[in-house]
Order: structure tokens, then sequence, then C-alpha cells
């Protein structure tokens, strides 16, 4: 899950080393936070937000295997 | 020549897989071992093996599947409009797919509209893939699409994704519902108001009713929820603003 959401960053972004996913395990769901380069904002959320909705769509798939359910927020702040 | 690329935990298992997806014998086709599995730091990061299967030619057998599948690209990507592109697309499908834990084989083929490609997804998993109403699908295809686009390599047009023949169905499917409701506006007389649909799907209703000159179509509201109206053309009673 973890690894499917920094192959998609990094290949989004300018700054693929930038790229930071933190994974919290919560008790039903788990939490990924990724953290990208300030520039590349804009890149992983795409106009309107249509890139961060395509990335949890292809994560909530892939997470329907598990029980579990998988949200991502995407860090602003540095 | 048709031909399929697997992965598997062992290249036994991948050959079994793209006989599998080929329907074939394996005295049919041609293996060629593209990486053997090696087994990675504790299990993690390993690398699955993958083989890739050719179908030999077939003397004075050639089935209507056959030669369809023909124009499968995949050995001679020099026939699609954007090699480059169709070929990265697939490789980056490929990974995302990986991370979905589905196997599945691509196939690559020349689009209807000039200049697309579609990547046709087969095997296990495909229900998972397509997701309701194919939002997985859309989602895939919107990042595929992205991803390749950052290149600028992409001269072709647009990378279509599709499993199992989602895609024809999908437009089969609303072209019928297309055609039942106008005759139920026509029989009414009343506006039909579709429940919200993405713009390829608008789109298929708009091309269906396009011919019929007794119900007009048009969309209306904003992002996601815009759907479309079906409207009577000759005065009914309701006649909407234009």
């Amino acid at each position: 899950m973890k690894e499917l959401v920094v192959f998609l960053a990094k290949q989004l972004v300018s700054q693929p080393d930038a790229v930071e996913v933190r994974e919290t395990q919560g008790e039903t769901a788990s939490v990924l936070e990724l953290k990208v380069a300030k520039e590349d904002l804009g890149r992983v959320i795409g106009k309107q937000g249509r890139t961060a909705k395509a990335i949890r769509t292809i994560l909530n798939a892939a997470a329907s295997r598990t029980n579990r359910k998988v949200i991502l927020e995407i860090l602003e702040e540095d | 020549m048709r031909s399929v690329e697997c992965e598997g935990e062992s290249i036994d298992e991948a050959i079994a897989k793209a006989l599998g997806t080929l329907q074939v014998e394996r005295d049919r086709v041609e293996i060629e071992i593209l990486t053997d599995a090696t087994r990675g730091l504790f299990g993690f990061r390993g690398r699955k093996a993958r083989v890739r299967a050719t179908l030999r030619p077939q003397v004075g057998a050639a089935s209507a599947d056959v030669s369809r599948e023909a124009s499968d690209t995949t050995s001679e990507p020099a026939s699609t409009p954007a090699p480059a592109a169709a070929a990265r697309a697939r490789a980056l499908l490929e990974e995302i797919l990986g991370h979905l834990g589905v196997s599945c084989a691509i196939a690559v083929r020349e689009g209807d509209e000039p200049g697309s490609t579609v990547l046709a997804v087969s095997g296990e998993g495909s229900g998972l893939v397509i997701g309701r109403h194919g939002q997985t699908l859309d989602a895939l295809e919107y990042m595929v699409n992205r991803l390749i686009g950052r290149d600028g390599e992409s001269g072709g047009g647009r990378i279509i994704v599709d499993v199992e023949s989602y895609r024809d169905r999908r437009r089969e499917a609303l072209e019928q519902m297309a055609k039942r409701l106008a005759e139920k506006v026509k029989a009414t007389g009343k506006v039909v108001s579709l429940s919200p649909m993405s713009p390829r799907d608008r789109r298929i209703v708009h091309l269906a009713l396009q011919e019929d000159p007794a119900v007009t179509t048009r969309s209306h509201g904003d992002g996601q929820y815009r759907k479309v109206l079906l409207i009577p053309a000759t005065g009914g009673g309701h006649r909407p603003a234009r």
C-alpha cells in the first residue's frame, strides 16, 4: 500500500528524492501521509484534485482485498 | 505475432500463466525468459520471474480470434503510433497492477480513434481493476495518461485502459438504456434525467441519440454531478427553456 503511493508519487513529481510516505496503522484504517517538495504539491494533487482523487481510488482498490480502509493525506507544510 | 508477458513467483508459474492467458498448450508457444525470480532481502523487494510467450505461427489455422488478435503490438511496437509512450504506459500500468496484487497480462493494440492506444488487461482480479461503474479503471487510465504526458514523448494520442472488454460492454449497456429512456420520453413527452456520469459515458449517450429526431440531449450540472437530460424535441406540454 505504502509502496504504491511512493511509486505513484515518485513518478509524478520533479523531485523524487523529496517524496516521503509515513504509514500509521489504526484499528480499522491505515493513514498514509504523503509529503513532497513544495513545488511538487500541485503535481500530486492535480487540477481540481483529479490526481489526488485517482491515487485514492487506486489505493481503495488495493485496500479492498484487506478489510482495512486506507486514508491518504497529502501534507502541505514543511 | 501474438505474444504476452507474464509474471510469477517462479519461471514455471509465469509460463503457466502465459499459457492460461493465451489458451494454448506449451508446444504452441516460444518462451523467452526476461528475468528470473530473486528472493530479495527478507522476502521483500524480491523480483518476480518474467517470461514472454509468443504464439508460434500455425499453418492453415487462422481462426477469427487469432487474426483479430494479430494486431496486438506487444512484439511489434513499431506499428503503434507512439511506441515509446505505449511501451512506457504499459510498464507503468503493469507496475501499478502489481501493487494491487492482481496478476494480469496486458496486450497493446491500436484504438478505434486515430492515434489512441488500448492497453487491454486480462486475467484474474479484473473486477477489482474495474471498480464500481469503472471508476478504478478510469483512475488507472487517468494516471497512466498523466504519467506519460509528463515526459512529453506521447506524440500519439490517448492511452485507453480496458479490462475484459469492459469499455465495449459498458457502451452497449449505456446505448440500450439511452434508447429505452428515449422511448419513454417520446411516450410521455416529459424530460428524463439520467444519473450523473463521467464525460466518457455522457458522450456515449449523446452519440446514441444523435440520430433520433424526436429526442434531444443536453448535459446539465457541474463536475461529478453533471448528467444528461433527454428532452422531447416537439412540444409535449413540458417544453424546457432553452
